[in-house]
C-alpha cells in the first residue's frame, strides 16, 4: 500500500492520496496519467490490468486500487 | 391520502396565484392605446378598436388577399355604409375567429364576409392554444414591451384613440402585371378543407347565426392563390351549409380584372386599381341585397366623413 | 412536437403522461413510458422510427446470443482442470467476439450509411476531379431519424458491456426498448449506460410531490437558459457567422464568445429539461455537464462538458486502444527509455488521436468538425506534454499553483481556447472557418466596440443587458453548485412566502424576458442535428 502511494505521489504530488476518494471524479488524474499509472502498477505488482477494470470505481481512491490489485493477484 | 390532497391543493393554489400575477402583469404590458408607438401589434386591423361602438355595418375577414382587394372607404364613398377589413398577413383561422368574436362584443354588423384563401392555410397545432393563452394573458403577446414601458403604462388606463382612414385596407399603387394567365380551368376535383380549419369555420358561422348576422364566403381574384379545385372545395362546403359563396375569379364580366395592370405582384395580390374594381362590385352587391342606412350626413359619423378626403388624398385622388 | 421546447410537450404530452402513469399499476408503468417514447419518436421522425426499432431488436438479440454462448461455455468448462478451461474459454470467446463485432458493425454501418455517404461521395468526386478521372458518383441524401447518433452509442455500449460481462443480457425486449428509446433523452442524450438507468426506467416509481416540484424547477431552469439567453443571442450569431466577411476580428471574437454561450445554454438547458422531466417520474439520468467553464485545463473541460459522450469515448475507444496488446508492449519498451511520464504517451497519443477524430466526425458531416476534433486533440496533447515543464517553471518562479489568481488565469486560458474551438465548430464550412480564424488573428480591432456599432448587429443594448443579467444569475447558481451547495434544497428550506416569491419571480422573468413569440426565431435544438 505504501509503495502504491509513492507511485501516485510521483504522478501528481499535490494530492493527499490517503484520504482522497474522488481521484477520477474530482479530475485529479487524467486519462494519460492513468495510462502511466497502469503501466507502473503492472510492472510493480506483476499483474495485468484488463481494459474492463479501467473504471472510475477502481481508481477513485488508493484503497480501491489496492483492492483491485489484490484481487487481480489472486486471480492469476 | 391526506398528504396527496394537501399537495394537490398546494399546486392548485400556486397556479391560481400565478394566474392572478399574470393578469396584472398583462395589464401593465398591454399597449394602452392602439397605435404603433404604444407597441400595438397588427395596427392595420387593430385600428378597429378606435371605431365607435355599433357603427360598422359590414366586416371583412381574411389574410393579405382581403386587405389588398377591399377598400371600405371606396364603398363608403359610393353607398354611404360602413365596413372594416380585419385582415392580417398569413392569417390563420383561429386568429380570424378570435378577431370576429372580439369585434362582435362592440359592433353589430349586418354582414360578415370571409375571404376564402385563409380557409386553406394550415393551422399550426399549437397555434390555437397559444392564441388562447395570449387572449387570457396578453403578457405572452406583449412581453417584449419591457424595452419600452413608460409612465402611461404604469397608470393602467386604456383608451383606443387611433383611427385610420384606410379602415384595414392596404394601399398598393404599384403595377407588376402578368403577360399570360390561365388559372381557372374547370375540373371535378375539389380540395378538401382540413378538419381543424373546418371546425373554426363552423364556429364562426355559428357565432354569426347567434347574432343574426349574414355570413358570406368570398374569393377575391388571385392567379397565384386560387384555382378551380379550391373553388370546388369551398362551393361544396357552402352548399352543404347553405352559405352564400361568391367567387370573383369566375366572374370576369362582373369584375373585369386586367391582369396586366391590376396586380402589384404578378397575380398574387390586387393593387389599388384592382381593389377599386373588387370594392365597387362588393359595394354594389351589398347595397342591392341588404338594407343599410346612408351615414354620410349623420353627425355621429363625422369621423368617417372627415376621413374621406384624407383617404382620397392618400390614394392620389382629389 | 418538433422538440422539447413546444407547448404540446409541456401542456399536453407531459401532463397527460403523468396522469396515465399515475393511475397505471406500478408493474405496468414501464409500458406506459415505452409507449410514450415511441409516440414521441414517431412524432419527431415519422416512418424513420423503423431504424430505431431495428436497432433495438439487433441489440436485444445479440445480447441473448452472447448469453447463450456464455451458458454453453460454463457447461463445457464444468469440472475441467485449469489449462483445458483456458483453451475452451478462448474458443467461446472468439465466437462471442464475432457476435459483438457483428452487432457493432450493423449499428455503425447504418449510421455511416445514413449520415456520411453524402460526405464521402462528395469528397471522392472532388478527388476524382483532381486526379482527372471522369467518374461522378451520385450524392445520396438520406433523412436521418432524430437521435440516431445518440441511441447508436447507447446500443454499442450495451453490446460491449454484455460482452465484457459487466451486465447480464436483458431477457425482456421491452426493457431494452425503453432503455434505447426513452423519450426525454432520445433527441440530445445524455448517452446513458444500461447498468445506470435501465432499472430505474423499469421500476415504475410513483410521482411524488418532491420529485414533481424538483423536476419542474429543473425544467424551468432549462427554459431560462434556452429562451432568455440562447434564443436572444441567435440573431447576433446568425448574422456574424453568415456575413463573416464584413466584420473585423473583434466582432468575430464576439461571435465566437456569443456562440459558445449559446451552445452551452442551449445544450445544458436542454439537459436540464431532459433530466427534470425524468426526475418527475423518479428516474435519475446521468448528468451531462458539471460547470465546464470552471475547468483549469482543456482535458478537464472535456470531463465536465458533454460528460456522457466523453466517458463513452474513454471507455469504448481510448482505453481499449491504449491498453491493447501491441500498445502495452510498446509502452513497456518506451518506459525504460523515456521514463514513466513520457513512456505511455505514444500509446495515449494514438488512442487520443482516434478519439478526437471520431469525436469530430460524430458531431457532423464536414471538414470543420474534423478540424475541431484535431484542434482539441492538439490542445490536450500539448497540455499533457508541457505540464512537467510548467510545474518546474512555476516552482522556480515561486508561483503558487494552488493560489486563486493562478486558478483564475488558467480558467481564462481554457475559456479562450474553447471560444476558438467553438468558432471552428459553428463556422459554415471549412473555407468560412479558415477565413474567420484569419480575420480573428490578423485583423483584430476593438473599433466596433468603441463606435458602438456592435449594438446594431441584430440585438440591441437592452438585449445585451438582459443576457448579461441572466448570465450573472446562472453564474451565481453555478458557483454555489461548484461549492457543493444544492440550490434547490436551499430554496426548499425557506418559508413558503419567500419560496413562492422566488418561484414567481423566476417564472415571470422567463415570461417577460424570454425571446419567444412575434419577431423571434428560436434556435433549433443544436445537438439533435448531430
Amino acid at each position: 500500500m505504501e509503495r502504491l502511494i509513492e507511485i501516485l505521489s510521483d504522478l501528481n504530488p499535490d494530492v493527499d492520496y490517503k484520504t482522497c476518494t474522488d481521484l477520477i471524479d474530482g479530475h485529479y488524474l487524467d486519462s494519460l496519467s492513468i495510462l502511466s499509472l497502469i503501466a507502473e502498477l503492472e510492472d510493480e505488482f506483476d499483474v495485468v490490468i484488463p481494459t474492463v477494470e479501467i473504471i472510475p470505481n477502481n481508481f477513485n481512491s488508493a484503497a480501491a486500487m489496492w483492492k483491485m490489485i489484490n484481487r487481480l493477484q489472486e486471480e492469476e | 391520502m391526506n398528504t396527496i390532497i394537501k399537495n394537490i391543493t398546494k399546486v392548485f393554489l400556486f397556479l391560481v396565484i400565478l394566474c392572478f400575477l399574470l393578469l396584472n402583469v398583462s395589464y401593465l404590458f398591454e399597449p394602452k392605446t392602439n397605435n404603433k408607438e404604444a407597441g400595438m401589434r397588427d395596427v392595420r386591423l387593430n385600428a378597429i378598436l378606435g371605431e365607435k361602438d355599433n357603427t360598422l355595418d359590414v366586416l371583412f375577414l381574411g389574410d393579405s388577399e382581403v386587405f389588398s382587394s377591399i377598400s371600405p372607404m371606396e364603398i363608403y364613398n359610393k353607398h354611404g355604409f360602413t365596413s372594416f377589413v380585419l385582415g392580417s398577413a398569413a392569417q390563420q383561422l383561429h386568429y380570424t375567429k378570435y378577431l370576429l368574436s372580439r369585434t362582435l362584443k362592440k359592433q353589430k354588423p349586418k354582414v360578415v364576409i370571409l375571404e376564402t384563401n385563409a380557409i386553406y392555410r394550415k393551422i399550426e397545432p399549437t397555434g390555437p392554444i397559444f392564441r388562447k393563452l395570449q387572449n387570457w394573458f396578453s403578457i405572452f403577446e406583449y412581453h417584449n414591451r419591457w424595452k419600452s414601458l413608460n409612465f402611461r403604462d404604469l397608470n393602467l388606463s386604456f383608451s383606443y384613440e387611433y383611427n385610420s382612414e384606410f379602415k384595414g385596407y392596404t394601399y398598393k399603387p404599384g403595377i407588376k402585371g402578368l403577360k399570360s394567365w390561365n388559372y381557372m380551368d374547370p375540373t371535378t376535383e375539389s380540395k378538401e378543407i382540413e378538419n381543424l380549419n373546418k371546425k373554426f369555420l363552423l364556429s364562426m358561422i355559428e357565432l354569426c347565426n347567434e347574432f343574426d348576422i349574414k355570413f358570406i364566403l368570398l374569393s377575391t381574384p388571385s392567379t397565384k392563390n386560387w384555382n378551380y379545385t379550391k373553388h370546388m372545395g369551398i362551393k361544396e362546403f357552402a352548399s352543404e351549409h347553405n352559405i352564400t359563396y361568391i367567387d370573383l375569379n369566375l366572374m370576369k364580366n362582373e369584375v373585369p380584372i386586367d391582369w396586366e395592370k391590376d396586380t402589384c405582384d404578378e397575380g398574387d395580390h390586387m393593387n389599388y386599381y384592382g381593389a377599386v374594381k373588387v370594392s365597387n362590385f362588393i359595394g354594389d352587391y351589398l347595397a342591392n341585397n341588404y338594407k343599410f342606412e346612408n351615414k354620410k350626413d349623420k353627425p355621429e359619423y363625422k369621423n368617417w366623413n372627415e376621413a374621406l378626403p384624407r383617404y382620397f388624398k392618400a390614394v392620389g385622388k382629389f | 412536437m418538433k422538440s422539447y421546447y413546444s407547448l404540446t410537450y409541456f401542456l399536453a404530452f407531459i401532463p397527460l403522461l403523468m396522469i396515465i402513469y399515475s393511475i397505471t399499476p406500478k408493474k405496468k408503468r414501464w409500458f406506459i413510458l415505452l409507449t410514450a417514447s415511441l409516440i414521441f419518436s414517431y412524432s419527431l421522425s415519422g416512418k424513420l422510427i423503423v431504424y430505431l426499432i431495428s436497432s433495438i431488436i439487433v441489440v436485444y438479440l445479440s445480447g441473448l446470443w452472447l448469453k447463450k454462448i456464455n451458458d454453453k461455455c460454463d457447461k463445457a468448462t464444468e469440472n475441467i482442470d485449469k489449462e483445458e478451461k483456458k483453451i475452451i474459454k478462448a474458443k467461446y470467446n472468439a465466437k462471442k467476439k464475432i457476435i459483438l463485432i457483428g452487432s457493432i458493425l450493423i449499428h455503425v454501418g447504418i449510421l455511416i450509411f445514413l449520415k456520411y455517404s453524402g460526405f464521402f461521395a462528395t469528397n471522392i468526386n472532388t478527388l476524382f476531379e483532381v486526379l482527372n478521372i471522369n467518374i461522378n458518383l451520385p450524392i445520396p441524401k438520406f433523412l436521418l431519424p432524430i437521435g440516431i447518433s445518440f441511441y447508436t452509442l447507447q446500443a454499442i455500449s450495451y453490446s460491449i458491456d454484455v460482452y465484457r460481462g459487466l451486465i447480464p443480457p436483458e431477457k425482456h425486449l421491452g426493457k431494452v426498448a425503453l432503455y434505447m428509446s426513452f423519450f426525454p433523452q432520445i433527441m440530445e442524450g445524455p448517452i446513458c449506460r444500461y447498468n445506470e438507468t435501465a432499472d430505474s426506467l423499469y421500476e415504475g416509481k410513483s410521482i411524488t410531490y418532491h420529485n414533481f416540484t424538483f423536476g419542474i424547477q429543473r425544467i424551468m431552469y432549462g427554459i431560462l437558459k434556452k429562451c432568455v439567453i440562447a434564443d436572444r443571442l441567435n440573431p447576433l450569431i446568425t448574422n456574424i457567422f453568415t456575413n463573416y466577411n464584413e466584420f473585423n476580428g473583434g466582432i468575430i471574437a464576439l461571435g465566437a464568445i456569443a456562440y459558445t454561450i449559446q451552445l452551452y445554454m442551449e445544450f445544458s438547458g436542454t439537459m436540464d429539461i431532459v433530466i427534470g422531466t425524468s426526475e418527475i417520474f423518479g428516474i435519475k439520468l446521468t448528468e451531462n455537464f458539471q460547470r465546464p467553464f470552471a475547468s483549469p485545463t482543456i482535458s478537464e473541460f472535456w470531463k465536465r462538458w458533454h460528460i456522457t459522450l466523453g466517458s463513452w469515448f474513454k471507455d469504448y475507444i481510448f482505453y481499449p486502444i491504449s491498453t491493447s496488446k501491441p500498445f502495452r508492449k510498446l509502452t513497456l519498451i518506451l518506459r525504460k527509455k523515456l521514463g514513466n511520464y513520457y513512456g505511455p504517451v505514444l500509446a495515449g497519443v494514438a488512442a487520443l488521436f482516434t478519439v478526437w477524430l471520431l469525436n469530430g466526425f460524430w458531431h457532423g458531416v464536414g471538414w470543420q468538425y474534423i478540424l475541431f476534433g484535431l484542434y482539441h486533440f492538439c490542445l490536450i496533447l500539448i497540455g499533457s506534454l508541457i505540464s512537467p515543464f510548467i510545474k518546474k517553471i512555476t516552482d522556480k518562479l515561486h508561483i503558487n499553483r494552488n493560489s486563486k489568481g493562478y486558478h483564475i488565469i488558467q480558467i481564462i486560458k481554457v475559456c479562450i481556447l474553447v471560444f476558438i474551438g467553438e468558432l471552428i465548430f459553428r463556422a459554415e464550412g471549412l473555407q468560412a472557418c479558415l477565413n474567420m480564424l484569419q480575420s480573428l488573428f490578423t485583423n483584430f480591432s476593438l473599433s466596433s466596440f468603441k463606435d458602438l456599432s456592435f449594438l446594431k448587429l441584430g440585438i440591441d443594448c437592452a438585449d445585451y443587458i438582459i443576457v448579461g443579467v441572466t448570465l450573472i444569475i446562472i453564474f451565481i447558481i453555478s458557483h454555489l453548485e461548484e461549492k457543493n451547495i444544492n440550490v434547490r434544497e436551499l430554496i426548499a428550506k425557506q418559508n413558503i412566502i419567500l419560496r413562492w416569491a422566488i418561484y414567481y419571480a423566476f417564472i415571470l422573468f422567463i415570461i417577460i424576458f424570454g425571446a419567444y413569440g412575434h419577431g423571434y426565431v428560436p434556435v433549433d435544438p443544436i445537438y439533435a442535428q448531430f
